[in-house]
């Protein structure tokens, strides 16, 4: 298990991959020495550190999307323990390997969900310490092709904030349930004088500190007297968004209407727009980008937002009435994930925010407006014009990307977590099933060997 | 006049609803697509639909299909036709709100005609998700909540642009939620039904001593004006769509209308384990129009399709609602996609939206697939309509186009 942690953590230092941290809690940080560098390998089957083989799984033969955009068609996903080791036609299949036959199906990464509860994870964290692994909504997640997703708060008032962690589905073992903790911290719009400019102190504190951390190695060589810096107190959360450790995510109030009165029409208001450049501006205080979390108005700005390289989360089918009296610049988009995305600015999608949708995988019997469907929530930003094979993306590599853990997951790349589908069809088509499901190189849920839809011919 | 039967029969009524003939095109158009659904018969490839004055007057292969000299033609290319899809559980005629008056326990007087809003926002996206005609009726806050009313989705004109019949069907809610909580008669399924029977008796004795007076067997009744509506239910001219969910209630629902009253009804709804009253259900032929719930998680962890579990039954007469605003009304085409996916026949499911409900309610004459005679009410899509990735390119109601895609965001 060491092994595999410290090799992970290596992958990381050397992957190019445009996302600096991980996000790993403050408690795993202090815990892990940091490994040397040095001892990272380039490709996991050489090292030479393992003594135990290998246990090595290979999906076969299914049209392969790879969650970047591209598809590979009649292609060999290859697992080796619980990453991926290879993608691609002609792929060596070492002695043993465990080949789940995909032929005339289609592969893909797990479904990566922004905002999630339910399904084996806790209310609070520490969340390794409250997970269910054998909780039965598990069963229902993984049927709905969601191998991880955010669960927790993301939101808080006046600071920095809140509490969650990336749970992964994997079901029936709490080792490899908890991706990592805290990899997001969360602000709400408004903000208001005195907190902004608290926050603007802090990010100084926290950046002087920062500059005098680097300059302590010098420092102590010359002074052996000298004193290791201080983290300034209370500021641990805009510390990790300034390294880099963990993704802001400010919500914007989606132009301020309770579900209940977007679902009944009321018109009026509108817009977030103050809120979504206020949140630019914290992006600019940070400089670094920010998630926009359920902007309403986004899609009127997707450059102010491109520049600050922020990414976005929206449910393209929540639907914000226009202001009367400013029609043409209120109100939210069906097209809200093309525009963005042409604007180079990725997007998350999550599903609606309306009176009867939920975060979780429902049992409510109302279809297609839960999480028991996330690939229609996806499907939704290709009727607004984002295009089929981007779409994808929003449920998987881009939403791992806004949750800070891009490098680990959602997409089916060498290196990554093992977190694979295989589907009767197009993994954004609606009467799509998933057939298996596998998390961590583990296949953790087949339809026809569970209740839930093994009934259901396809 | 557009509404002849109904609005006829009321005094109260006398409004005159012109027609909208005056607008409809002088020449006809002759439609091309790659592949046309009509619903109600097997699909055309390379078909070519001829709308003239509102109406079909042609349709099929474009090469068997005699187009009119005259007329102009619309290329549509790669795209498909289909016929609008038609939602009987609606209630966002009126832009939201306002759909429960909850007074009284019954309230056959009432009628949603009053609310119409021909320019709320509403109308205009529930098209835009290719809905071309609604029963806009009342909430399920009472045991009889009013009459809906039938409207075609063709916003910000006229109220009488939207007008199919003032009085389409009249709302009854059996249960969870009509439930009187405030110490008077109607806590319970006993109180509910006692109440409801009641009216219905009074209802059904006053619509005979009309008839019977009209057939000169009789003396003339003294009007009454709270019978009035109600009475069109037991002339078999407006039928009661009633609000019933469970198994009990289901059945329940089906012995008052259908063999208490033997009315024209449709059960609406049908939630939670009504699919278990499926068989008896089937062989009485209970018209069902399902929704906005799609599933039930059963005892064992199956995720049974309603839809399924009725049409395997042997329900044929089932139709598909979104109970707007509880499912967007823009969504009822996904409705229908979840019910395929839960294991509708896809044949039935595209029926379920379309020439179904235009049965049940009384309109297959006029609406609900793509024949000749009918209303020219169809969508054009880039591929299969039910797919929430094919938003409809663009939609007509009597052949006038009233919405392209991205006319509303």
């Amino acid at each position: 298990m060491r092994t595999s942690t410290l090799f992970v953590l290596s992958l990381a230092l050397l992957s190019a991959i445009d996302l600096p941290g991980q996000g790993r809690g403050r408690r795993g940080r202090r815990s892990q020495p940091q490994p040397p560098a040095a001892k990272a390998p380039a490709a996991p089957a050489q090292e030479p550190a393992k003594k135990e083989p290998k246990h090595y799984t290979a999906i076969v033969g299914g049209d392969v999307y790879i969650g970047t955009g591209q598809r590979l068609t009649g292609a060999t996903v290859l697992i080796a323990d619980d990453k991926i080791e290879r993608v691609g036609h002609n792929v060596e299949l070492p002695q043993g390997t465990k080949v789940l036959d995909a032929k005339g199906r289609c592969v893909s990464p797990g479904f990566v969900i922004v905002k999630g509860s339910g399904m084996g994870a806790g209310f609070s964290g520490p969340y390794k310490d409250t997970v269910n692994p054998f909780d039965p909504s598990i069963k229902q997640g993984l049927a709905a092709g969601i191998t991880s997703f955010l669960a927790g708060s993301t939101t808080s008032r006046g600071r920095i904030g809140g509490n969650n962690a990336v749970i992964k589905l994997h079901y029936g073992d709490v080792e490899g349930m908890v991706l990592v903790e805290n990899s997001v911290v969360g602000l709400s719009m408004p903000l208001d004088r005195a907190s902004k400019e608290k926050l603007e102190k802090q990010i100084e504190q926290c950046r002087e500190y920062l500059a005098a951390l680097a300059d302590y190695p010098a420092k102590k060589a010359k002074d052996p007297k000298a004193k290791e810096p201080k983290q300034p107190r209370g500021a641990e959360k805009v510390l990790a968004v300034l390294q880099g450790k963990a993704k802001l995510w400010i919500s914007t109030g989606g132009a301020g209407f309770s579900p209940f009165a977007r679902m009944m029409g009321v018109s009026g208001g509108g817009s977030d727009l103050a809120a979504i450049r206020d949140a630019l501006d914290v992006a600019r205080m940070f400089g670094r980008g920010v998630v926009l979390d359920g902007p309403t108005s986004a899609w009127l700005v997707p450059d102010e937002i491109a520049a600050t390289g922020s990414g976005v989360i929206l449910s393209p089918r929540t639907r914000v009435p226009r202001d009367p009296k400013d029609p043409d610049r209120t109100g939210s988009n069906l097209a809200s994930a093309a525009i963005l995305a042409k604007a180079g600015v990725p997007v998350a999608v999550t599903c609606p925010a309306g009176m009867f949708g939920g975060s979780g995988v429902g049992t409510n019997g109302i279809l297609g407006q839960d999480l028991n469907t996330p690939h229609v929530d996806a499907a939704y930003a290709v009727r607004g014009g984002l295009d089929n094979r981007k779409a994808l993306r929003t449920i998987t590599l881009d939403a791992a990307v806004a949750m800070g853990v891009g490098d680990r997951i959602g997409s089916l790349e060498p290196g990554k977590d093992a977190d694979v589908l295989i589907l009767t069809g197009d993994p954004l088509h609606y009467s799509t099933f998933v057939t298996t499901a596998v998390v961590n190189g583990k296949v953790v849920y087949e339809k026809g060997k569970e209740a839930l839809f093994r009934h259901i011919e396809r | 006049m557009r509404t002849p039967s109904t609005s006829n029969l009321l005094p109260l009524t006398a409004l005159a609803i012109a027609g909208v003939a005056a607008r409809a095109q002088s020449q006809p158009v002759a439609h091309l697509a790659a592949r046309i659904l009509p619903a109600d018969r097997a699909p055309i490839t390379g078909g070519v639909l001829v709308a003239h004055r509102g109406k079909i007057v042609a349709i099929g292969p474009r090469d068997t299909t005699h187009v009119p000299q005259e007329a102009t033609t619309v290329d549509h290319g790669s795209h498909w036709l289909c016929p609008g899809f038609v939602d009987l559980h609606h209630h966002v005629g009126g832009g939201g709100g306002d759909i429960n008056d909850m007074t009284q326990p019954l309230n056959a007087e009432l009628r949603t005609f009053d609310l119409v809003k021909p320019s709320a926002d509403l109308i205009r996206r529930t098209a835009a998700g290719g809905v071309t005609t609604t029963l806009f009726i009342p909430g399920s806050g009472t045991f009889l909540s009013g009459f809906g009313t039938l409207l075609k989705m063709r916003g910000g004109g006229s109220l009488a642009a939207m007008i199919i019949k003032e009085l389409g069907a009249m709302k009854v809610a059996q249960g969870f939620n009509p439930e009187r909580y405030s110490g008077d008669l109607g806590q319970t399924r006993m109180g509910s039904s006692a109440l409801l029977i009641e009216q219905l008796d009074r209802g059904r004795d006053y619509a005979r001593a009309w008839r019977d007076y009209e057939a000169g067997n009789g003396p003339r009744p003294k009007l009454d004006p709270a019978l009035e509506q109600l009475r069109l239910v037991f002339d078999k001219k407006v039928p009661v769509l009633i609000h019933t969910a469970g198994v009990r209630d289901c059945l329940a629902t089906s012995r008052m209308f259908q063999q208490r009253y033997d009315v024209r009804m449709i059960l609406s709804h049908g939630s939670f384990d009504g699919w278990l009253a499926a068989e008896p259900l089937a062989r009485r032929r209970t018209p069902i129009n399902l929704g906005p719930r799609m599933y039930q998680m059963g005892r064992y962890g199956q995720m049974h399709g309603m839809c399924k579990e009725f049409w395997d039954a042997g329900c044929r007469d089932l139709s598909i609602n979104t109970d707007a605003p509880v499912i967007a009304a823009e969504e009822l085409q996904l409705q229908a996609a979840m019910a395929v996916r839960l294991g509708l026949p896809y044949d039935a499911a595209l029926k379920a939206i379309t020439i179904v409900p235009a049965r049940q309610i009384g309109l297959d004459d006029r609406i609900g697939s793509l024949t000749v005679g009918k209303d020219a009410d169809f969508l054009v899509t880039r591929g299969d309509p039910l797919d929430p990735r094919v938003p409809p390119l663009k939609v007509y109601i009597e052949g006038e186009l009233i919405h392209s895609h991205g006319d509303v965001r």
